[in-house]
């Protein structure tokens, strides 16, 4: 059984560098053309990650129980040490399935979607890469490895963002996403340590054992050390405050979208969360802060996603927002609704990501909601797809967004504190918004009229080849029947002690006991928003009376608009003071003092002694002799002065 | 014992096959064979004990320590020889692998002596090879003047250990490592002697002034050995005097070798910056890692000896694998045995001290110049050149770094700690002259354009060198343990 | 130590008379430099050649190759003389002691250091 976890781990590793080697080493020295090389690698890539999402399943059924296996030691101390290896239990292995299939579907998608592109087999081999580090770091036994898979994590997605790199808005993307991330991980690092020092080694197993002493010792101490591994995840999953990357991310392909910022790489500070429950049990306080920075991201999110009008970015926007009610869902220490909304997400996100990727494809990379319209005849089957994981998303029955987002939403109300019923207020405006946004991209992109002001639209829109929309199905299954299927996952005791939830918290117990009303006032609102959803962007009236809302609303217009002008905010605040204080520091300290007077100085320094070494060494035997009788008759005035 | 035998078995039957044929690739093969086949005895079944008992104490002793030292060396005779086996003229003589095994044979014996008499015999035998290779280009002034500097100023620490040995047996009345030195002024003077001649042996300061200059005239080949195994020997046995008869005077011999250590630390990493010629270079390099060597040998405890006995090994890694790089430039540029044009070098005929009037670029020396524009021509060499100079520099995760860290975390501990500084300072500056080089190979380009845009032929005993040498270097680098936990557990055994 | 002070002695009388007998002719002598006075003295003739001139190479590979032999045979006396007290060691340890040196005849025979052309 571990060896499958550690088969799947590395299978994408190796098939990533096998393509490597067969494009860059191999290729170029036989006479097959570039073409038929870059699909060489595509195969390679992709199959690798076909078998890998295999396994996963067959580790998935087989009910693994926590087993960890051991790869080899790779530092070791005196007292402790860090270990590689695999851990197979419920969780990793949810979260195996979670990423293969996914990346799996991506990579098959990425055939049709990337097919006229110069560097394909660059693109396969940062997409089986970034799936590697995500499964090490969901199978590692210790949070060194985890954060290896991490660090590797948020390369491969600063690569994959950046991909198209003659494109100067990406390179920005790329960058802010990996500066963003590395604020989140510096946090998170001193986190680790913190840990490391509390407990005395990194891996999961010693940690949860010693947690109650630990706790004992000192509450304060575990608390910050916790607090400042949420500020990593935050950064990871884009939660309020560090999210600014993850709409701009929208830069890179479309399929990378879809594998990272909708299924995996955002999911890995939820996941993180959840694996540290044994810890973040002892940690009320910073469960309360989770919980409301969740919340508050998915209300932030929605109300943005409102008014976007790129259509990629509504769903990136979506993609933040239903990552807040996964963090607020462990605010409340119901991890197993966080990790069954994590699973359906996966699917029914992934889907509108190609879905969007048909869209954009069909429309001949045409992103901007308001220049589409009434492509439903054209994309039959996207349409058709698009719907099943827009009601997923907005939690229609039967559909998998309905079962979790709703044992989200009724663990919140379970809490039975203020802060709980508050979050649960706020997560179910969310999900009226939710519906309302995630409609209005279908209403406004396949209903209604194409707008024919310009002329720069020779192309008739036309739907994707079968191998986009092929993958597009296993997805869609999952984001019909995942969340009745999979419906046990939101339960303790389907975890097998994978995740451990305090008795003091009996927010996900009491959530099977909500109120008719509570329980279903979600899915009234849902429906409602779709119905106004319709009326607003499918109907000729509603549009109009849409504009004149904004007018009338236009602050709150243009907040939602303008993203409640966080990036404004952070550049006026943060980078600005920043640049002025990095140019100060770049003259007086560096250029005066440090290149100047001691890079420079001592490189003088240096260089004048070498001069007068170098005469020294002059060639001379006699100066040799001469020279090293002197050191001798010194070392020996030393030694015999000493014994006198 | 078996092992010795076989050693001297096979120089002599390689001696009388050398006399009948001038087949010297067989003969490489003979060598590096017998060293192979010299290795299996202490693998299978490795002894222990005196040999050569005396009156005094055993003439050799053997010990696990040593065994294991043996079979290092051995071992790393095939790649040794694999140097002087790349086909070029200067070495295609059966003498030059014969004279390879005979210095080893000599560092064999040096390894395991207990007596200082067999620790000269040993040294000598070591010794006098390696001056006949260093002048093995007998057409070439620069090798010649090379060789006979060596032989010079190797006969003056030859003499100054001969005079330490005598105040030696003057103070104790025996030559053998069981006599304990006593304290007094003869003894401190019989100490010092010796050990100048140790540090002459270790190009260390203040005795290391030969070492450019020998190592920018002897042919590259010749350097293979020169630069690498005796370092590891003299070291072993310096281990041994120090700990053995001389550990008396632990308060004497720690800051000789502490301040020896420092001048050389600051002298090699100082001088090589103005450096362009490559081999000239490396001999800073080698005064400046062997500093670090002898700061592990001053600190004396167990941690530090496995610690310098582990440097030892990378830095003959570092050291070969860089030789074996430069081997494969000279073929490819022409440099040092030929001309660029392929023909053989102005020969120089005329008194000594002509020679040493010539101007140092008579000749093409392999310089930074040859390394301009490697990326573009040969890709994976540059990588093996960056990772072999990086090692020798010591930065993590390669195996110089282990090195380094393992002689200076014990010197630390031992309170060492403004050594340690100078030793870090000094490492820095050896990064700028290693990382200069790499400047050149990788972004500078070639002034005129190269007209041979054909890859030269593989060259396979260079290229595995270079291959298993730079694999070396991650491996140790990532798991030290793999060699230094058998060395830790072999020097605490000694110590 | 104490035995040794007459040779200390000996020693330093000695170098002081030697010395002394150096100096005086050197201080005392007059001193005209004539060519004939500088040049070589050969047994009566006019020189032939210059006395700098470097000796051929050969002369020392031959000095060489006798002192190995020569002290071969300062060897072999003294080992002939203790055979009787080391009856078989002693005899092997000399036999190989010679197949080395033979080994080493052969080899310079063959490589043609024994060749004067």
């Amino acid at each position: 059984m571990q060896n499958l976890t550690t088969l799947a781990t590395l299978l994408p590793l190796a098939g990533a560098l096998f393509a490597a080697v067969w494009v860059y080493l191999f290729a170029p020295r036989t006479i097959l053309s570039y073409n038929a090389n870059s699909n060489a690698a595509q195969i390679f890539t992709t199959g690798s990650v076909l078998v890998a999402a295999a396994l996963s399943w067959v580790i998935f059924l087989t009910a693994p129980n926590g087993e960890t296996h051991t790869w080899f030691t790779w530092i070791a101390l005196s007292d402790w040490q860090i270990t590689f290896g695999t851990v197979t239990d419920k969780l990793s292995s949810t979260m195996l399935i979670v990423v293969t299939t996914v990346s799996a579907c991506v990579h098959v998608y990425s055939w049709g979607y990337m097919k006229e592109d110069g560097s394909r087999p660059r693109f396969f081999i940062y997409l089986s890469l970034f799936t590697f580090a995500m499964l090490m770091l969901v199978t590692a036994p210790n949070m060194v490895q985890m954060f290896l898979g991490w660090e590797g994590v948020g390369v491969c997605s600063y690569l994959l963002i950046g991909f198209w790199h003659h494109k100067a808005t990406a390179n920005a993307a790329a960058m802010k996403a990996f500066i963003v991330n590395r604020v989140a991980d510096a946090a998170m690092l001193i986190g680790l340590f913190m840990l490391l020092q509390s407990f005395g080694s990194l891996t999961y197993a010693d940690m949860f054992a010693q947690a109650p002493n630990t706790h004992a010792a000192g509450p304060e101490n575990l608390s910050l050390a916790l607090l400042l591994i949420f500020i990593g995840a935050m950064g990871k999953s884009a939660q309020f405050g560090l999210h600014t990357w993850l709409p701009d991310a929208m830069e890179g392909p479309t399929p990378v979208s879809a594998l990272i910022h909708a299924a995996t790489m955002v999911t890995a500070g939820v996941f993180l969360l959840c694996r540290l429950s044994p810890l973040y049990e002892y940690a009320p306080s910073v469960l309360h802060i989770v919980a409301w920075v969740g919340a508050l991201t998915a209300i932030f999110a929605a109300t943005v996603g409102l008014t976007q009008k790129d259509i990629k970015r509504v769903i990136a926007y979506s993609t933040c927002s239903q990552l807040g009610y996964m963090f607020f869902a462990i605010g409340v220490s119901a991890y197993p609704a966080a990790m069954f909304h994590l699973t359906t997400h996966a699917f029914f996100k992934a889907l509108l990501f190609l879905g969007a990727g048909s869209v954009i494809h069909g429309m001949h990379h045409e992103q901007n909601l308001f220049k589409m319209g009434g492509i439903k005849k054209a994309l039959p089957i996207t349409y058709g797809l698009m719907w099943v994981g827009s009601l997923a998303l907005a939690g229609i029955p039967p559909f998998a967004g309905f079962f979790s987002k709703d044992l989200v939403l009724e663990s919140a109300f379970g809490a039975h504190t203020f802060q709980g019923t508050a979050i649960y207020v706020v997560g179910t405006i969310a999900a009226l918004l939710t519906a309302i946004y995630s409609f209005r991209v279908i209403f406004r992109a396949f209903h209604g009229e194409a707008p024919h002001e310009d002329g720069h639209h020779h192309h008739t829109p036309h739907e994707s080849p079968w191998s986009m929309l092929a993958p597009m199905v296993p997805l869609a299954l999952g984001a019909v029947a995942a969340g009745f299927l999979l419906k046990n996952m939101g339960t303790l005791e389907w975890w097998q002690g994978a995740i451990v939830i305090s008795e003091h918290h009996p927010a996900l117990e009491n959530a099977h006991h909500t109120p008719f009303l509570i329980k279903y006032l979600p899915l009234v609102l849902a429906a409602g928003g779709i119905a106004a959803a319709y009326y607003a962007f499918a109907s000729k009236a509603g549009q109009g009376a849409m504009h004149r809302l904004a007018i009338r609303l236009r602050p709150l217009y243009l907040i939602s608009y303008n993203k409640w002008y966080v990036d404004e905010i952070y550049d006026a605040l943060i980078v600005k003071p920043t640049r002025i204080l990095a140019t100060a520091a770049y003259i007086v300290g560096d250029k005066l003092m440090i290149d100047h007077i001691l890079v420079n100085g001592s490189a003088r320094t240096v260089g004048a002694a070498a001069k007068r070494l170098r005469q020294i060494q002059s060639g001379k035997l006699e100066t040799y002799t001469l020279l090293t009788i002197l050191g001798l008759v010194l070392l020996l005035a030393f030694t015999i002065w000493s014994s006198l | 014992m078996l092992t010795l035998t076989i050693l001297l078995a096979a120089i002599l039957v390689i001696l009388l096959y050398g006399a009948y044929t001038e087949d010297a690739k067989g003969t490489t093969l003979l060598t590096g064979l017998a060293a192979l086949i010299a290795a299996v005895p202490l693998i299978m079944q490795p002894t222990t004990g005196a040999l050569f008992q005396t009156d005094n104490g055993p003439l050799l002793l053997q010990t696990p320590l040593s065994n294991a030292l043996w079979l290092i060396t051995l071992l790393l005779t095939p790649a040794v020889l694999a140097l002087g086996a790349s086909n070029t003229k200067v070495t295609a003589k059966p003498e030059f692998s014969l004279l390879t095994l005979l210095s080893v044979a000599g560092a064999l014996i040096l390894i395991t002596s207990h007596d200082f008499l067999s620790l000269y015999v040993g040294l000598e035998l070591m010794s006098f090879p390696l001056y006949i290779l260093a002048s093995f280009q007998r057409d070439n002034a620069r090798s010649s003047e090379a060789g006979l500097k060596y032989f010079i100023l190797g006969a003056l620490a030859s003499g100054l250990f001969l005079y330490g040995v005598s105040l030696f047996y003057a103070s104790t009345g025996s030559t053998n490592f069981s006599a304990a030195l006593p304290l007094g002024t003869m003894p401190a003077a019989a100490l010092t002697f010796m050990l100048v001649a140790f540090l002459f042996k270790l190009s260390s300061a203040p005795a290391h002034f030969w070492t450019p200059d020998v190592y920018a005239g002897a042919p590259t080949p010749a350097l293979g050995i020169i630069a690498t195994l005796p370092k590891l020997a003299v070291i072993a046995v310096l281990l041994r005097v120090l700990h053995l008869p001389l550990i008396g005077s632990l308060s004497l011999w720690q800051p000789v070798l502490l301040a020896a250590a420092t001048l050389s630390m600051v002298w090699g990493s100082i001088a090589a910056t103005t450096q362009t010629e490559l081999k000239r270079l490396l001999a800073y390099s080698t005064i400046g890692n062997m500093s670090f060597m002898v700061l592990g040998l001053a600190t004396g405890t167990p941690a530090a000896a496995a610690g310098t006995l582990f440097y030892v090994v990378t830095y003959i890694l570092g050291t070969l694998g860089l030789l074996a790089i430069f081997r494969l430039l000279e073929d490819e540029q022409g440099t040092g045995p030929r001309n660029a044009d392929g023909s053989e070098p102005a020969r120089v005929t005329g008194h000594p001290s002509r020679v040493r009037g010539l101007p140092p670029q008579a000749e093409s020396q392999l310089s930074t110049e040859n390394l301009k524009g490697l990326l573009s021509r040969r890709p994976l060499l540059t990588v093996a050149l960056a990772i072999n100079l990086l090692s020798l520099a010591g930065i993590p995760p390669l195996a110089g770094f282990m090195a380094k860290l393992n002689v200076l975390m014990p010197a630390v501990n031992a309170g060492h700690i403004p050594f340690v500084l100078i030793a870090l300072a000094s490492s820095i500056v050896a990064l700028y002259y290693s990382l200069n080089l790499i400047r050149h190979a990788v972004f500078s380009k070639p002034e005129k354009a190269s007209e041979t845009s054909q890859l030269p032929t593989l060259n396979v005993q260079l290229s595995t060198v270079v291959i298993l040498t730079t694999v070396a270097a991650l491996i140790l680098g990532l798991f030290p343990g793999l060699l230094l936990t058998p060395l830790t557990i072999l020097t605490t055994a000694f110590f | 130590m104490q035995e040794y002070f007459p040779i200390l002695l000996f020693a330093a009388v000695g170098t002081f008379i030697a010395m002394v007998m150096l100096a005086i002719p050197m201080l005392v002598n007059p001193l005209r430099k004539t060519g004939t006075k500088l040049s070589t003295y050969e047994c009566g003739f006019e020189e032939f050649d210059s006395p700098r001139k470097p000796f051929d190479v050969r002369f020392y590979l031959v000095a060489i190759l006798f002192i190995v032999f020569d002290l071969e045979v300062a060897f072999l006396f003294p080992w002939a003389m203790a055979l009787q007290d080391i009856p078989w060691y002693g005899f092997f340890s000399m036999m190989l002691f010679l197949i080395i040196l033979t080994v080493g005849f052969v080899y310079e025979w063959k490589k043609g250091a024994l060749e004067w052309e």
